[in-house]
């Protein structure tokens, strides 16, 4: 088990460097910068600026200072919001994100599995069409559109939640935007669930195990439910890079201090420490949690985990 | 709707029924609900099975033979029906509780089935699957039951029982699996042990072990053996009795060297041409011409009809019941009652 | 380290599946399975419907979808006045505008979903095909990419090359063609060590024909299973974009766009967000749909 993760992690840092390399490169390429908005400014001061954020140097030198400073755990200062420097708004909007997607992909893995065994125990019954329906809602009405409607309905015309701000993480502030971004992964999870289910129920083995003479629920607790959890288990990694993009989006509607917001904006000023910044701790905390994804599917399939 | 044989009564074919049976089936039959209509897969079927006996049940695949069994065991597809009776030491086992079912299911039942690659529960220990059914039925504790399971599996011939206990069926070769399932079957010396096609999967060295352990098996125990197979030859070495089913239905009931060598239904007399055989010197091999029967689509009379070389007029229209060619041996055949 | 794409092959088991029935003869068996699935066949219906609409209410309508009606300004939907869907902060109508919005926004699913289709066949083919090494790279690049947050670069890709539609779908297509190329390696990869095609290379048949009478025929089916799953993802992103600022913009419009406006007028005007809402909603449902019924007529025996 250890080699394997040491070998993951050895694949980890190369895809991380292509992560950094990439977006590096990809917002140099483009004409213009930082500084084009500011046209009011005197050119020696756009030239000033310039050298201080080593934009005036050749891209592979300033690439390479970039890296050096990485190394050290330095992600350089902001350059729209020139009093912070990128570590300290990423420490402002980790926690909020943290928190926001733990919520959410905890809800929609509750809710998930539930509706799906719930409707596969009760295949072809009334219970499994409604829930399958709710489902298929949650799967073709995205984020964007059940956010503005949640406000609408809960904020505006019931009054029974605030429509937005953080409050420093209330509840009351967290559960529009958690619905929100639970319910696209609540309706994938539970038709996961609900296919493996009825896949593995089918499979010879548990034939075997009803013929040994165990009861119902020591046939599903002890031979079905690991196989029922593999397919959910791969698709945690889709689930959480879900999250995350849709918490940019959730993030922006209910005003949220997350790296969702300064990711944008960072984009939108060409704020290159900022992006780069939010996209390093996006992309290490997609390859971190696919690999513990991983490390969980080895733990439950025996097959895998001798490769 | 259900077309019964006449119901024999039980008899053994060689003492004349004077012991008990240990499982009567009288009349079962098995149903499918399909999307356009019900399937009939097994249709009014009696034996009874008697301790240390091993019968046989031949036929091609669709013959019902499998679903026979699988409704016995209460394990038959949710769009499954069995009706009939079927009594295990004169109890009535046929479409009871699950409760029942589970405390016969295992302890005086079992079956080991044909395909061990997906028989097994591919992320739990051997040594687990084996052990949950000594404490399901047994109420053993950890140790004892491990200690059962390993003298099992050395009874079944597997090296290294200790290691093997510990680990995962994929790192089991075929016929390794398949000493596991029937290891799995006899923890609780069933009374009645059904095997499925046990060696169909099976290399033929390899089926040539598995078939000496059946063969120690009925010959050493008390156990009841019920051997399904689609070969002649596995049950030429092994059964005393055997029914050779066709499209649902029993066509010829007899003991096994009685079948073999007066055969009375012609699809037997098939189906024993189509056996390679050493001691005979033909050069080619038959077989029986013509397709098996489409179970949704059965003709009116012997389902064997379209296929038999000597089909005339009345077994098109009339089905044969299953009636006494001479004592013990039972057939579906119009044949010899021409006058 | 198979071991990823051991596990994601596995999620693309059911695609693949669809391949397994597939010959020459079967397309007509699944023509007839397909036509009597009365939700897939609703599911087309629904769609013509919309694309007729997205094609001619434009045209026909008495409006232009740039005209400003400054005595109706945020009407709501009413049959009165001649502004069915009512109109939005500008009186521009709301009609015309979601169908336009409609236009823009299944010609991106549809040109993008082909950008996609584009790269990942010729990828997931040659790598199929040739195997090996070159498998073993090309997809090990797949792997890598897979692990990216790639919304994420197409955000940057647009803000900082400017929001130019085609860059939005090329930026789209280009992050797409992922599972695509798995699908087709899959399916290449499994129909290459098919009995068959050992006979067709024993007798000596040349690859390029192998290819052509046998490899294509059996990646078909689960393409077009994918293409239709692949649409609605693409109509989706777009607008995720669109609502974002990044995607299309004035005075263009698609339905990202539209309820991006409508989410900010969500107190005053909630039509303006339900109406293309709505029918975004509808054609991912109807896309869905029809990608299901296609993989159960495409793979009877899958469920």
């Amino acid at each position: 088990m250890l080699s394997f993760i040491s070998r993951r992690l050895v694949v980890a840092l190369p895809t991380l460097l292509v992560v950094i390399a990439g977006s590096f490169f990809l917002m140099r390429a483009a004409p213009g910068g930082p500084f084009d908005a500011d046209a009011q400014l005197e050119p020696e001061v756009i030239e000033n600026l310039r050298a201080a954020y080593d934009l005036d140097k050749p891209v592979t030198e300033q690439f390479l200072l970039y890296m050096a400073r990485l190394l050290r755990g330095d992600f350089g200062p902001s350059i729209t919001y020139a009093d912070y420097t990128v570590s300290e708004l990423l420490a402002i909007g980790l926690p909020v994100s943290v928190k926001l997607g733990l919520t959410a992909i905890v809800v929609a893995l509750l809710f998930g599995c539930l509706m799906g065994i719930i409707s596969a125990l009760n295949r072809n019954r009334w219970i499994d069409y409604v829930t399958m329906s709710i489902a298929m809602t949650g799967f073709a009405v995205p984020a964007f559109v059940v956010a503005p409607v949640l406000t609408l309905v809960f904020g505006l015309y019931l009054k029974l939640l605030p429509i937005s701000g953080w409050n420093d993480g209330a509840l009351q502030n967290m559960v529009l935007p958690v619905i929100a971004l639970a319910l696209p992964q609540i309706a994938i999870l539970s038709r996961l669930t609900r296919g493996s289910m009825l896949e593995v129920m089918r499979q010879n083995y548990i034939r075997t195990a009803r013929a040994k003479g165990l009861p119902e629920y020591k046939v599903v607790a002890g031979h079905a439910l690991k196989a029922v959890s593999l397919p959910l288990v791969s698709y945690l990694g889709p689930a959480i890079a879900g999250i995350m993009t849709g918490s940019v989006i959730i993030e922006q509607i209910f005003g949220l201090p997350g790296m969702g917001r300064y990711f944008i904006q960072g984009a939108l000023n060409r704020d290159y420490p900022l992006v780069m910044g939010t996209v390093i701790v996006y992309a290490t905390a997609i390859i971190l949690l696919n690999l513990l994804a991983d490390v969980i599917y080895g733990y439950l399939d025996p097959r895998v985990r001798r490769e | 709707m259900i077309d019964t044989p006449t119901t024999r009564r039980a008899k053994h074919p060689e003492t004349g029924g004077e012991r008990p049976a240990v499982l009567e089936c009288r009349d079962l039959s098995v149903h499918f609900d399909a999307p356009d209509g019900r399937i009939s897969a097994v249709n009014g079927i009696s034996f009874d099975l008697h301790r240390g006996q091993c019968l046989g049940i031949v036929g091609e695949s669709g013959s019902g033979k499998s679903q026979t069994f699988l409704a016995i065991l209460g394990l038959l597809a949710s769009n499954g029906h069995a009706s009939g009776s079927v009594k295990l030491h004169g109890e009535e086992i046929l479409n009871v509780s699950r409760r029942r079912l589970d405390a016969i299911r295992g302890e005086k039942l079992a079956i080991v089935f044909q395909d061990s690659i997906t028989g097994l529960t591919p992320h739990k220990r051997i040594g687990e699957q084996l052990a949950e059914v000594l404490t399901q039925h047994r109420g053993l504790g950890r140790a004892a039951a491990r200690a059962k399971v390993l003298e099992m599996l050395e009874l079944v011939r597997i090296p290294e029982a200790e290691k093997r206990f510990r680990m995962y069926p994929h790192e089991f070769s075929g016929g390794m699996r398949q000493r596991v399932m029937v290891a799995q079957a006899l923890l609780c010396q069933p009374d009645v042990l059904i095997a499925d096609e046990p060696t169909t999967a099976l290399d033929v060295t390899v089926q040539a072990q598995i078939l000496k352990l059946f063969k120690g098996l009925a010959d050493h125990t008390n156990t009841a053996l019920v051997m399904i197979t689609h070969d002649l030859g596995v049950v030429a070495g092994l059964c005393d009795e055997v029914m050779v089913m066709y499209a649902g239905r029993v066509v010829e009931h007899a003991p096994v060297d009685e079948l073999f060598y007066q055969p009375r239904h012609p699809y037997t007399r098939g189906l024993l041409a189509c056996m390679p055989r050493a001691d005979r010197d033909s050069e080619e091999l038959t077989a029986i011409p013509g397709q098996p029967p489409d179970l949704e689509a059965l003709p009116p009379g012997c389902a064997f009809a379209p296929r038999c070389p000597q089909a005339f007029a009345r077994c098109e229209q009339e089905r044969p019941s299953l009636q006494t060619a001479r004592p013990g041996h039972l057939k579906a055949c119009h044949l010899e009652e021409l006058p | 380290m198979g071991f990823l794409t051991q596990r994601r092959d596995r999620q693309l088991a059911a695609m693949q599946a669809a391949g397994r029935t597939v010959g020459r003869s079967l397309w007509q068996d699944a023509l007839r399975r397909f036509m009597a699935n009365k939700v897939a066949m609703g599911s087309v219906i629904v769609l013509l419907l919309i694309s007729f609409m997205a094609i001619f209410a434009p045209l026909l309508s008495p409006h232009s979808m740039e005209d400003f009606y400054w005595e109706y300004i945020l009407v709501p939907p009413t049959l009165e006045n001649g502004h069915w869907f009512g109109t939005d902060s500008n009186g521009r109508d709301m009609f015309v505008r979601t169908f336009y919005g409609a236009r823009v926004s299944l010609t991106i699913g549809v040109m993008t979903t082909a950008v996609a289709l584009l790269i990942g066949v010729t990828w997931g083919s040659v790598a199929g095909f040739f195997g090996g090494r070159i498998d073993n790279f090309m997809m090990r690049i797949v792997d890598v990419l897979y692990a990216l947050p790639l919304l994420f670069f197409i955000i940057i890709l647009v803000t900082v090359f400017g929001r130019n539609i085609y860059l939005v779908f090329i930026g789209i297509g280009a992050v797409e063609w992922l599972t695509m190329s798995r699908i087709v390696r899959g399916q290449t990869l499994s129909v290459k060590q098919k009995e068959y095609v050992e006979a067709a290379r024993a007798i000596g048949l040349s690859n390029l024909v192998i290819v052509r009478r046998h490899v294509v025929p059996n990646i078909v089916g689960p393409v077009i299973v994918f293409v239709t799953l692949l649409i609605p993802t693409t109509i989706l992103v777009e607008s995720y974009l669109s609502f974002l600022g990044l995607g299309v913009q004035e005075p263009m419009t698609s339905w990202g766009t539209l309820i991006s406006q409508g989410a900010a007028n969500i107190d005053t005007g909630p039509w303006l967000l339900l109406i293309p809402g709505t029918f975004l909603a509808i054609t991912l449902f109807c896309f869905n749909f029809i990608g299901d019924g296609l993989r159960d007529a495409l793979d009877p025996e899958g469920r």
